[in-house]
């Protein structure tokens, strides 16, 4: 028997050379976890605090009645939540911080909500409060605003910080997509000015098989108008000193902000933007993707159905419009409050725009 | 992870234990036998110097032993036994044990040939010795060692030059072969078969390894020209175990049996049961890309969902649909003859199961070969070769759909019943269910007949006229019931089924003479006339709404039939050819080799192809000035260049076909044919290859180390080539003779024997292979074709994109801010520096190419164990890779994402970004490294004496144990870093590690 234990050493030589092959980590997983009620205790000491302050009543800067009931109730909801959470019901502090963001949205929405009342046909200016689909503004639904393949959208607009809290948020677009929309068939339709979470301005054209997009971070300047300005050529030329043509731009106050080839490719041309089948155009949210929303101001919105110069784009920045320009497809001014948020015409005299859900007029600043 | 591992190396050192442990009783029978002897002796050279490494074996056994330093051997073998003595650079030596007394000196003499082995080279064979080509061989033995079950994977890394693409881990899943690289852009790269004499294109799925005798790969233009005009990818030559024994007769089995399970399962976030990781992640996911009030959702979590994380019910979808699986192979097989006839007979099984649900491969293959000598003139014989295929492909879908879907959803409902939308967030169907209803099948039958009949007239002249015929057929059938992925659960059942065969007929005449013209001139010519038809039919129907589970074999009772299609040609080719060598003063070597083919396929008037080669060599080592060179036992140089053409151009690639369309006249649809999408070419002629190649083949140190190294450049013109033209004559492209590409490289082939003592021995064999692969012209104007991803002076397949350079950090955020990016976005190179980012910002960023791959197998032997390890490794390749870039880019709000290290502000990590952060350029995540080592298979084995089986009657016994795939170290995030690129939704599929025991046995 003594021979045989060298072929087993040498077996076992191996076989710990093989061991020492393995590499590895052992994981080690969370089973439970204590929530932390931080949060909701002070928003509910914050909704206390509101409720025990406001003004109710029907004059300007107070508060509607409805309005105190719906904080009131969310303060039930962070109490009965808190209660929850104590009580085993919950077990992810995800579920206690939506509490608190919905405490968030109501004390945001209590606040919003003070009574203030401008005079129909008096000087203002509108702010549309969009998110979660509240407010926005419907142009109607015109096959005319994206039936061009050569044409500007120009307006002013601000915002302030936290005006979106979704993935993307419409400023203004007719976005849509065909009838044949899953995937690989999907026809993508329509232009779109909007934000990114991430911190961009961007636009994006629906090209058919592709949607060309460009984006930039868009400008910190809260609560400041920006003139926004997107200029579409399909027949764009190579401008001197470029080795393209720029087919989408992007302006704002004027100066170019960023500008885009169309490198969707079709038959050996660059592809053109398709025609929205659904026509909608609207502002503050997605005609296509409504979760895409956003609170914000507008004073002025303008569609050219021409590619207008920066030079053109700067003269128009301090320029009244009275409707009856060559190749002016639409324009609104939303600088005074109309006798019925339902009843917007637009300077042309074609289209009318649609006020609707949560908005205010204040005074012009 | 860890303790996966050390459950492996605990499965492997059991299997090896248990094995060991069922020796020593063996071995101590063996120590019983009165009839053995034990011979000692002494091996040396015509010098007497001893020789080391010397392989003394028991003839027709593995039973053996090696010379040491001083050139001792002792070996115990039965009294009648026979030995053979073998070594590299020596005439082999047979010694009668029953007339050894006492201590031998055997004196071995210096043969002309680092191996006296014989070469198959097409139409014939020759000695090693006298080759002049890049020709690669691996025997039998090698590839049934290899355990795998279709050979071309036996040949990585076994072969220098070869490289065999997996398309799939799933079982019976087919592999493409190139050899030195690829020359042709439209039509295939794959090598020449040549089984048994048939050419093929059928691969070698269902060949059994323990059928083969031998298969050469012939890989320069010298070599291959010998099949002309479809030479140019290499050739790679399958000779099946043929009748040729001589006297006796022996029954051989050879059998093991296995389990197979995952050997490595890509990690997703929650895995293992840890799922408020997953959580965790969708919590960031949905914060980060909709915002945090997006967690209040009805649909961010579902009831069911959240209440299984109160309970801690989690699932590791992934192994839910795992399993373990069966691998079952025995082959029998008979031989004998006489002075006038010989006999071969051959039976093997395999069956193999997946390890994802229906997954399986059954072969069933018998040959039959038999030669019948009617005087030292005339012979006639035949070989026939016959196999039966059967793959259960599995389901398309349910592998990827087990990684679609987190481990808080379960499969179950609450009685226990399997669910069909275990997630109703979410579009992916329960895979449990889907792998039940999603079923592919494919038969296939193989027939390879070959007789023979051969006559030598007069001495060194014969004739043989061989005609042989390869049949093989198939029907693929598939059905998608409703509760699959493809039918939603709504939409009713589908099948298809597809049937072709394909026939091959060839006639050989071949005149052989070899005449030696005194001492110094050596010559052997071969003179070709050859004939061959093949014929290839297939027709198919899907049927549309079938109204119960009927397979494929009900499709007439659906609701609407389509695809039906039907379709035959053939094609022939008349081929003559002439090889000749000559060897002068046994130093220098000349083959000569001339192939004129027509072909059925081209036009009159470019039909006919002369297609020659020459090669030169010269054995170095024999000149006077390295005769006194000790250390060097051998030095042979070889030169060679030669034409080749492609053959595996389509048959109608020069007529203009019509294209049917269908119009409606009223309620009538009546058919109408017009020009086609493409217009052929009657100016098509052959795409050329032609190849220099230069090898040394050489043996130092007493023949300890051996081996071969090659270099070659491969241009190949005249490339058949779509050229795209505007729609707007009626036909949108047409075929061209334009292009040209080139592969250069070099391979190496290394023997060396390590150690070589009385009981122990350590041999190493070693393969390294580097090709480039170069575009050198598309459309004769040097231009590059950017739309077609076709770029001059870079290899045919390239990824062409975005260089990533990493994650936008938080230090860069006013940077990031300005090119439209932020922290934790991707980061891509602006080549041009322009602040934007689109096409001008591509670069070709490497290919799906190795850069070198490399073999090595170490066998050691200890008494009569044997072990063996082989390690198989890639360097360099870029590939694009489905898998990963899904499951690292997207960001699907129900699905789940790979482990891996994403961005956070905390982390900064610079390889994944963050979670949710709608980045774009995500393809680039898609762009994985192939870099990999694999231990592929360790084998270990003990081979009885021959006293202890000689109850048995047995003339060998070997049991042996071997693990495949016991390791693989990589950076690549899914299942197999050699199947990168799998086809998600067809084709996904797991590595498997395999434990098995087997038995040779020959009676």
């Amino acid at each position: 028997m003594e021979k045989w234990k060298r072929p087993r050493y040498f077996l076992a030589l191996i076989l710990l050379i093989l061991a020492g092959v393995g590499t590895g980590c052992v994981k080690s997983f969370d089973k439970t976890r204590p929530l932390v009620l931080t949060c909701t205790e002070e928003k509910l000491a914050s909704i206390q605090t509101i409720l025990d302050t406001a003004r109710v009543g029907t004059e300007d800067y107070t508060y509607p009645q409805a309005s105190y009931d719906q904080l009131a109730a969310a303060f039930e909801e962070v109490k009965t939540g808190i209660s929850y959470a104590r009580a085993g019901k919950y077990v992810l502090q995800y579920e206690v911080d939506n509490i608190c963001v919905k405490a968030d949205q109501a004390m945001t929405q209590f606040l919003q909500s003070f009574n203030f009342t401008l005079p129909a046909g008096s000087a203002g200016e509108l702010q549309v409060f969009g998110l979660n689909q509240q407010g926005s503004i419907d142009f109607g639904d015109e096959l005319a605003y994206s039936n061009s393949n050569t044409y500007t959208i120009e307006l002013w607009a601000k915002y302030d910080e936290n005006f979106l809290d979704f993935e993307m948020a419409t400023l203004v677009g007719t976005t849509s997509e065909g009838p044949e929309s899953a995937w690989p068939n999907a026809k993508f339709e329509g232009w779109n000015i909007h934000f990114q979470r991430s911190g961009n301005l961007r636009a994006s054209m629906g090209c058919g098989p592709g949607v060309l997009e460009q984006a930039r971070a868009y400008p910190q300047n809260f609560g400041e108008w920006n003139h926004i300005a997107l200029v579409w050529d399909i027949n764009a030329a190579i401008a001197p000193g470029d080795d393209r043509p720029y087919h989408m731009k992007l302006y704002v106050n004027g100066e170019l902000y960023w500008q885009k080839n169309n490198d969707i490719i079709l038959g050996g041309s660059p592809a053109p933007m398709l025609p929205s089948s659904r026509r909608k155009m609207r502002a503050f949210i997605d005609p296509y993707h409504p979760s895409r929303c956003m609170t914000g101001y507008m004073k002025k919105f303008r569609m050219w159905n021409e590619a207008k110069t920066p030079e053109q784009l700067k003269s128009l920045m301090t320029t009244e419009v009275n409707g009856t320009e060559a190749k002016l497809q639409c324009a609104w001014d939303f600088t005074e409050v109309p006798q019925d948020p339902a009843v917007n015409p637009d300077k042309t005299g074609r289209y009318n725009a649609r006020i609707i859900g949560s908005h205010k007029w204040m005074p012009a600043k | 992870m860890k303790l996966a591992i050390t459950a492996r190396v605990g499965a492997v050192l059991l299997m090896f234990c248990c094995l060991q442990s069922a020796l020593p009783v063996a071995a101590q029978t063996t120590e019983q036998s009165a009839t053995i002897k034990e011979i000692r002796g002494r091996i040396v050279n015509k010098e007497n110097q001893p020789l080391v490494g010397v392989s003394i074996v028991v003839k027709g056994t593995d039973q053996g032993t090696v010379t040491d330093q001083d050139g001792r051997f002792i070996l115990r073998a039965a009294a009648n036994a026979l030995l053979e003595i073998s070594n590299m650079g020596f005439a082999n030596q047979e010694l009668q044990v029953a007339g050894v007394t006492g201590a031998i000196t055997i004196t071995l003499t210096e043969s002309d040939a680092t191996l006296d082995g014989v070469v198959v080279i097409g139409y014939g064979s020759i000695k090693k010795k006298d080759v002049t080509g890049a020709i690669a061989s691996i025997d039998g033995k090698s590839l049934q060692k290899a355990m795998t079950s279709d050979i071309s994977q036996a040949l990585n890394g076994r072969v220098a030059g070869v490289n065999a693409i997996k398309s799939s881990n799933r079982p019976g899943a087919g592999f493409n072969i190139e050899i030195r690289g690829v020359n042709s852009f439209n039509f295939s790269n794959e090598p020449l078969y040549v089984i048994n004499g048939v050419p093929s294109t059928t691969g070698m799925r269902h060949l059994n390894s323990a059928d083969i005798e031998s298969i050469e790969i012939l890989k320069d233009a010298s070599s291959s020209a010998i099949y002309g005009s479809r030479g140019a990818n290499g050739v790679v030559i399958i000779t099946t175990k043929g009748a040729g024994r001589r006297d006796g007769f022996e029954i051989n089995y050879n059998g093991f049996a296995g389990l197979k399970a995952a050997a490595r399962i890509p990690d997703m976030i929650g895995s293992k049961g840890n799922g408020l990781e997953y959580v965790d992640y969708r919590v960031a996911l949905w914060t980060n890309k909709y915002g945090p009030s997006s967690l209040s959702r009805p649909d961010f979590l579902t009831p069911e969902e959240k209440e299984r994380v109160r309970f801690g019910e989690y699932y590791d979808w992934s192994r839910e649909v795992l399993k373990t699986g069966m691998i079952n192979n025995h082959n029998i097989s008979a031989s004998g003859g006489s002075a006038k006839t010989s006999y071969t007979f051959g039976l093997g099984y395999l069956g193999e199961d997946g390890i994802v649900g229906r997954e399986k491969f059954d072969r069933l293959t018998a040959n039959l070969g038999l030669e019948q000598r009617f005087n030292s003139s005339i012979k006639m014989g035949f070989n026939t070769y016959a196999s039966k295929v059967k793959i259960d492909e599995g389901s398309s879908e349910a592998l990827i759909n087990a990684y679609f879907i987190p481990p808080i959803v379960s499969p179950y409902d609450k009685d226990g019943n399997l669910l069909f939308r275990a997630q109703p967030t979410s579009s992916k169907v329960n895979p449990l269910m889907d792998m039940q209803n999603d079923i592919r099948q494919r038969d296939e039958t193989y027939l390879n007949v070959m007789g023979y009949l051969e006559v030598t007239p007069i001495k060194d002249i014969s004739f043989k006229t061989q005609v042989a015929m390869q049949y093989d057929a198939y029907t693929y059938g598939t059905f998608k019931g409703t509760m699959t992925q493809a039918k939603a659960g709504v939409n009713p059942a589908e099948a298809y089924k597809g049937t072709g065969s394909n026939m091959n007929w060839v006639w050989d005449n071949i005149l052989t003479v070899r005449k030696q013209l005194g001492e110094d001139h050596k010559f052997h010519f071969i003179g070709l006339f050859s004939i061959q038809k093949d014929q290839h039919e297939a027709a198919g129907m899907r049927g549309d709404g079938l109204p119960y589970n009927s397979d494929w074999h009900a499709i007439q009772t659906a609701d609407q039939i389509t695809d039906v299609t039907s379709n035959y040609w053939e094609s022939s080719l008349v081929s003559f050819m002439g090889r000749l060598n000559y060897t002068f003063k046994d130093k220098y070597l000349l083959t000569v080799t001339n192939r004129y083919d027509g072909s059925s396929r081209l036009a009159p008037g470019n039909r006919w192809g002369m297609m020659p080669s020459a090669a030169l060599g010269w054995h170095l080592s024999r000149e006077n000035f390295l005769q006194q060179a000790d250390w060097l036992n051998d030095l042979k140089l070889r030169v060679s260049y030669g034409l080749t053409g492609n053959n595996n151009v389509r048959h109608d690639v020069t007529q203009t076909r019509l294209a049917m369309s269908r119009y409606n006249f009223g309620n009538l649809g009546i058919n109408g044919f017009g020009l086609g999408g493409e217009i052929g070419n009657p100016n098509l002629k052959w795409e050329m290859t032609s190849e220099w190649n230069a090898g040394l083949d050489f043996s130092l140190m007493k023949n300890r180390i051996s081996g071969t190294v090659d270099v070659y450049k491969r241009i190949t013109r005249d490339l058949i080539f779509e050229r795209r033209v505007a729609n707007v004559n009626g036909y949108s492209s047409y075929l061209e003779n334009i292009g040209s590409t080139s592969n250069q490289g070099v391979e190496l082939g290394l023997n060396t024997i390590n150690i070589a003592s009385k009981n122990f021995t350590w041999r190493t064999n070693l393969t390294f292979s580097r090709n480039r692969n170069k575009i050198v012209d598309l459309y004769g104007d040097k231009a590059s074709d950017v739309a077609n991803r076709w770029f001059i002076g870079q290899p045919i397949r390239v990824i062409y994109d975005y260089q990533f350079e990493g994650i936008w950090q938080e230090n860069e955020k006013d940077l990031a801010a300005v090119l439209g990016k932020a922290p934790g976005h991707i980061k891509i190179q602006d080549v041009n520096n322009d602040g934007n980012f689109d096409e001008r910002d591509m670069k070709v960023l490497g290919s799906p190419n190795p850069d070198w791959t490399g073999g090595m197998t170490n066998t050691i032997t200890y008494k009569n164990f044997d072990f063996s390890v082989f390690v198989y490794v890639r360097k360099g390749g870029l590939y694009n890779d489905q898998f990963t870039y899904m499951f690292t880019a997207w960001d699907n709000e129900h699905w789940n994402k790979l482990d891996v290290n994403y961005w956070t502000p905390e982390n900064g990590s610079n390889e994944y970004p963050g979670i949710g952060a709608v980045s774009l350029h995500t393809q680039v995540l898609g762009h994985v490294s192939g870099n990999f080592v694999k231990i592929q298979n360790i084998n270990l084995g003990y081979t009885f004496n021959q006293s202890a089986i000689s109850r048995l009657k047995a003339k060998q016994l070997r049991v042996y144990t071997t693990v495949q795939n016991p390791f693989t170290i990589t950076k690549y995030k899914g299942f197999d870093p050699e199947s990168i690129g799998e086809n998600p939704y067809s084709n996904l599929s797991v590595m498997p590690i395999m434990y098995t025991l087997g038995v040779n046995l020959t009676l």
